[in-house]
């Protein structure tokens, strides 16, 4: 069944930035990672899929609805990032109480040994908590919550790097168990990789690429060695990019569609597989230059 | 997994039970006032005096005035401050619609206007005690304080009214500064303009329209006929709005 589905999704902010085309379908029980940078539209394309936006063109359907004032969507789907709203008047203890009457699939039991296993104080407001805290506590939530669509947008905000490690273990052992859709954003893909079956690359509000994460780690080849041949070698290849010349060896990115006679035909050059994560680098990159470019024309240069 | 369905009015339910747990502050608020009315009451407001060669003579008089008066100024605050973005905000790290959110803190408000109202109305005893206690004077009871119970519902219908009309702008004047912080200024110069022509407008309409009506039944339904007006002008205008749009 597909459970979100997305065409020339746009939303703007009077600002400017936001979402321009997104167009993707994701699949029942998957976990995808939303990967992109500072700014490139996740939260605003997760915060639409959760109903909480109003789309200003294209079109959006989860469940089968427009998210935007369903009762379907709200139901069956949450949404958790660092911002998510608590009132102080309530403990965390009653928090994860009150959850248990909004959420039919909810689990009281995991979410009391989660809370424990991490140490949360279950007598303070959410705003007595550390931001690391926090934001576990919210990955319980979701966690316990076994909502059919559950979206964490950065949920490691803060978190310490063991605390991390087992929160992504808690997720992936969670979903096995109760398999459902899941969404998590990340600036880290390194760490999710090995949790994500699908990657949704966004820049500049525009989804670039959607592809299984083992696709991904396929998707491109670095190729390297002295610049003339290595030029000469990919003119006539699919070239994502370019990178500093080290000396007199150079290096691009290439697509990974060539045939194994035009890769014998390399003779020299060398061959590495490209990181998912370096990847997502490459895909993004501005074309003005990389950061060494701003100090070369300066006093530092 | 399967998809969970929900009936709106359960929603409706959780989401109120929710509400009165998470503005344990507004009950709160609503306690500590009354209290600070009731002292300032039982200090004893108006009064006269008179003296002769032989005698003296003084008149005071305590009422629950102040109490109604805060508690009207309170429910005015708390019906806009539930409109801001927190509490919106939080309705929705649960499962809610727009419409949903907004009914439930419709009844809520009504809930609230219903315990102020009869709050209000008891105060009347609370004062009554604290003066018999800790005044040293000769009471004479006036009809409201210890009235009979026909009496004590009249006051609690008049307070309802007017309590639900103060409940019901406070929200729409909070669902506008939400539409836009441009109308902190606008809603007051709207109220306000007209007085420059005719110094006394709002006190005479509203004296004239509500506080003069005598029929108890006819006043009510000016009072929730105009709040409700009021309330689903403010549902209306919010279903669009976004929620933790930055």
């Amino acid at each position: 069944m597909t459970v979100i589905e997305c065409s020339h999704l746009e939303k703007r902010y009077s600002g400017g930035a936001g979402v321009k085309d997104a167009d993707f379908t994701i699949q029942e029980n998957t976990i995808t990672g939303i990967v992109g940078r500072n700014g490139s539209g996740k939260t605003t394309l997760m915060k639409t899929i959760a109903g909480y936006l109003k789309v200003t063109g294209g079109e959006i359907s989860v469940f089968g609805e427009n998210p935007f004032n369903s009762l379907k969507v709200s139901a069956n789907s949450m949404y958790l990032d660092e911002y998510t709203m608590f009132s102080n008047a309530l403990t965390t203890k009653d928090i994860l109480h009150h959850h248990s009457r909004f959420y039919p699939n909810w689990d009281a039991q995991l979410a009391q040994r989660l809370a424990d296993y991490f140490s949360i104080p279950m007598r303070v407001g959410t705003d007595y908590l550390s931001k690391g805290q926090k934001n576990t506590f919210y990955g319980i939530l979701g966690l316990a919550a076994r909502c059919p669509l559950t979206i964490f947008d950065e949920p490691t905000t803060g978190m310490d790097a063991s605390v991390r490690k087992d929160f992504y273990r808690a997720l992936l052992k969670d979903y096995l168990a109760h398999p459902r859709t899941i969404l998590i954003s990340s600036h880290h893909l390194d760490e999710i990789d090995e949790l994500i079956e699908d990657l949704l690359l966004i820049d500049g509000g525009r989804t670039v690429l959607h592809l299984p994460i083992e696709g991904v780690k396929e998707y491109a080849m670095a190729v390297s060695g002295p610049a003339g041949e290595v030029k000469n070698w990919s003119a006539q290849q699919d070239v994502i990019a370019h990178l500093e010349d080290q000396g007199s060896i150079s290096t691009v990115i290439v697509k990974n569609h060539f045939t194994a006679a035009e890769k014998a035909a390399a003779g020299g050059l060398r061959f590495t597989p490209v990181s998912a994560s370096d990847l997502c680098v490459y895909l993004t990159r501005r074309n003005i230059g990389g950061i060494d470019d701003v100090f070369s024309n300066s006093q530092h240069g | 997994m399967s998809l969970a369905t929900v009936s709106t009015g359960n929603l409706i339910r959780q989401q109120i039970i929710y509400k009165c747990y998470a503005m344990a502050d507004l009950w709160r608020s609503l306690v500590v006032i009354q209290l600070i009315a009731i002292f300032f009451s039982a200090i004893g407001s108006g009064g006269m005096s008179t003296s002769d060669d032989m005698f003296s003579l003084s008149i005071s008089s305590f009422s629950n005035d102040a109490v109604f008066m805060f508690t009207v100024f309170w429910i005015l605050v708390s019906s806009a401050l539930i409109t801001s973005k927190g509490y919106r905000y939080e309705d929705f790290s649960y499962v809610t619609t727009r419409m949903i959110s907004q009914v439930s803190n419709g009844i809520l408000l009504l809930i609230t206007v219903l315990t102020a109202s009869l709050f209000t109305v008891m105060s009347n005893y609370v004062i009554y005690m604290a003066v018999y206690l800790f005044r040293d004077i000769e009471f004479y009871p006036g009809l409201a304080s210890v009235g009979a119970p026909g009496e004590l519902l009249l006051t609690f219908l008049a307070m309802t009214g007017y309590l639900l009309l103060a409940s019901a702008v406070g929200y729409f004047f909070g669902v506008l500064i939400q539409i836009s912080k441009y109308f902190i200024a606008i809603v007051p110069i709207m109220i306000f303009g007209p007085t420059m022509v005719r110094p006394l407008f709002i006190y005479e309409f509203g004296y004239d329209f509500y506080a003069q009506e005598p029929s108890v039944f006819l006043f009510l339904v000016k009072t929730i006929g105009t709040a409700l007006v009021l309330y689903v002008c403010g549902v209306a205008l919010m279903n669009r709005k976004e929620v933790r749009e930055i």
